[in-house]
């Protein structure tokens, strides 16, 4: 359960969002909003972006997130997966999850992840050797995208908010992707889909739609995405 | 029992009084380098103090003349414990090797009759650098011979079991026989003072010389190590050096290259330095032949109060046509009170070559930071992760 309370949030001293009362509960939810209105904004506010100045109260599962450090919310539950994740030369793919995991437990089975790990990829159709390639080097942009999805699988958060996860992939990505979230969210997860992407509105069991505009915010269930996709953002302008 | 206290800053105006047995006051010294020995003297005299020399402009050189050397006349020469990981080990003018029957190479020490040093004076020119006082205050060279079309792999340590309190000078050259392929790996231990190496290595016709170079890292915070290397890369050999370490008090590493034609030459440094230490690096590369490669890629993370420095420079002569040279020097800076130099140079004589070069010096990224922090890696631990990244790449 993810709940905001006034959010707001400043880059620069200019404020992006203001006021925000969201809540997102187990299912699917999507975030609409035209470009630049801070949707972006809003998932990497939540996990703590150091550049981001955030006001209000956004609590996970009842704790207080903006009182935790960037790697306490990714150990709290939270997930955000990035439009344009981050390459770091020297650091393969599967490297960095063991990291991650090895943060939150020592002990934790190396050669079990890596069979994990291999077998995500394989199911979301990258290269054998994608356990070996550096992270988001060189990678297409479709691949980095569902190297994300990876690491979301491997880290099995709570809520997940993932930024356009479709931007990049292909027809039959796009299904893996769909199957993917569908998977996921029966366990009774939380999560939340920055897109505007009809056949994902469309094929997944969407709980509720958000439309962040410029001036106002609503919230509704799936009909709100429909009318969004069918009339555009004018009202929210 | 009388002792002289001196400063390196000193020593070019003391050679001729005989701290130690060195190349001007051994009875041996007709036998050593004579000419050499000569060329330097004169050059000291109308050049100067070495430690003026421009190329120590950036190494934060008090860090190493603030020293004082105690030359003692008490001679005690202490003997020599053999390493028990280093097949060959070498404290100042002396050398052993654990195996003593070996027919792959010979190591010559300074006093063996067969000792046929003399043959290597037209490899020294004066420099006026440290290496020069190096060379004049050894106690004699030593020579590592390695038969042509022999294939060898051997450990080296340097090191100081006199434990003095005077500065420790290494004079040594290394002979690679034609065609013969040679894994060499270094270490260099730290002593609680000064130690100068001057080291030649010729890489003869179609050898190959695969150099490992670390610098011990412990009790650095009293040690300097001043390490002036001279390889000569005779026609279609190959050169590949790889050196780490974390610096001391003091260290300079300064290799020059000569490549003639058709050569190879790969330079490999990774240095972390953290707390007070002072790195520096020197790649000379000199391209006299056609058709040779040569890449020069070093990277160090600067951290605390640490200094370091590069200075790295290729020539290519005129007739030295179809050169492929790249020279890269990458620095990592995590804090704001260290100190970071870097500078290339080219010299380029010819034209249909190929040269590339790129110095840099940065920060943590800040997104890269938050990216691992994000999957919940905390910030020391995502800091050491992209640091480790930065060395490996």
């Amino acid at each position: 359960m993810l709940v905001t309370q006034e959010f707001t949030v400043k880059v620069d001293n200019q404020v992006i969002l203001s006021d925000l009362h969201l809540d997102f509960g187990p299912g699917i939810h999507i975030i609409m909003g035209p470009n630049g209105v801070g949707k972006s904004t809003f998932a990497h506010g939540l996990m703590g972006h150091p550049n981001y100045d955030v006001s209000g109260a956004a609590q996970l599962n009842g704790k207080d997130l903006l009182d935790m450090e960037t790697f306490e919310r990714s150990r709290a539950g939270l997930f955000v997966s990035f439009q344009n994740p981050t390459p770091v030369e020297g650091l393969s793919n599967f490297q960095f999850v063991r990291q991650t995991m090895m943060s939150k437990d020592e002990n934790v089975s190396t050669i079990k992840k890596l069979t994990d790990f291999k077998g995500h990829a394989e199911v979301l159709g990258l290269p054998e050797d994608w356990d070996k390639k550096q992270l988001n080097v060189e990678a297409s942009g479709g691949q980095k995208k569902k190297n994300e999805l990876i690491q979301m699988l491997m880290l099995d958060p709570e809520v997940v908010i993932l930024d356009e996860p479709d931007s990049g992939l292909d027809i039959d990505a796009i299904k893996d992707l769909i199957q993917t979230i569908k998977e996921f969210a029966s366990r009774n997860k939380t999560i939340i889909i920055i897109s505007h992407y009809e056949r994902l509105i469309n094929e997944l069991d969407i709980e509720s739609v958000v439309v962040l505009g410029k001036n106002k915010t609503k919230k509704g269930d799936v009909s709100l995405a429909h009318k969004v996709l069918q009339e555009g953002f004018k009202d929210f302008e | 029992m009388s002792k002289v206290e001196y400063s390196i800053d000193e020593l070019h105006n003391l050679v001729h009084l005989g701290l130690r047995s060195n190349l001007l006051t051994s009875p041996f010294k007709d036998r050593w380098l004579p000419n050499v020995a000569a060329d330097i003297i004169h050059d000291l005299k109308t050049k100067g103090n070495p430690l003026k020399n421009s190329l120590y402009k950036n190494m934060k050189l008090n860090t190493l003349t603030d020293h004082m050397n105690v030359a003692s006349s008490i001679k005690h020469r202490g003997h020599i414990h053999e390493h028990d990981d280093s097949e060959i080990v070498i404290d100042d003018g002396v050398a052993c090797t654990l195996d003593r029957i070996n027919y792959k190479f010979k190591l010559v020490e300074p006093m063996q009759r067969y000792n046929k040093v003399k043959n290597y004076e037209p490899y020294f020119q004066p420099t006026n650098r440290i290496g020069d006082l190096c060379l004049l205050n050894s106690t004699g060279p030593l020579q590592l011979k390695v038969s042509k079309d022999t294939k060898l792999s051997t450990t080296i340590s340097y090191v100081d079991n006199y434990g003095d309190t005077d500065l420790s000078c290494v004079l040594l050259i290394v002979d690679i026989g034609k065609h013969s392929k040679v894994d060499l790996d270094e270490m260099f231990v730290n002593k609680n003072g000064q130690k100068l190496y001057n080291i030649l290595y010729l890489v003869r016709d179609g050898a190959e010389l695969n150099l490992t170079r670390n610098f011990d890292i412990t009790n650095k915070e009293n040690a300097m190590n001043v390490v002036e290397s001279k390889v000569i890369q005779f026609p279609n050999s190959s050169f590949k050096y790889t050196v780490t370490g974390e610096g001391s008090k003091h260290t300079q590493d300064i290799l020059n290259v000569d490549v003639h034609e058709y050569c190879n030459t790969e330079i490999k440094g990774s240095f972390y330095c953290y707390e007070n230490v002072v790195n520096n690096s020197v790649a000379n590369i000199h391209h006299i032949g056609k058709n040779s490669k040569s890449r020069v890629d070093i990277k160090s993370i600067i951290d605390d109060n640490a200094h370091s420095s590069f200075l790295g420079c290729i020539t290519v002569d005129k007739d030295a046509t179809g050169v492929d040279a790249e020279l890269y020097n990458k620095n990592l800076c995590v804090s704001d009170s260290a100190t970071v130099i870097t500078e290339p140079q080219l010299d380029i004589n010819t034209k249909d070559i190929m040269c590339k070069h790129g110095c840099t010096i940065s920060n943590i990224s800040k997104e890269q930071l938050y990216y691992l922090n994000s999957r919940g890696i905390e910030d020391y631990k995502s800091e050491d992760i992209l640091q480790q990244c930065f060395l490996a790449n």
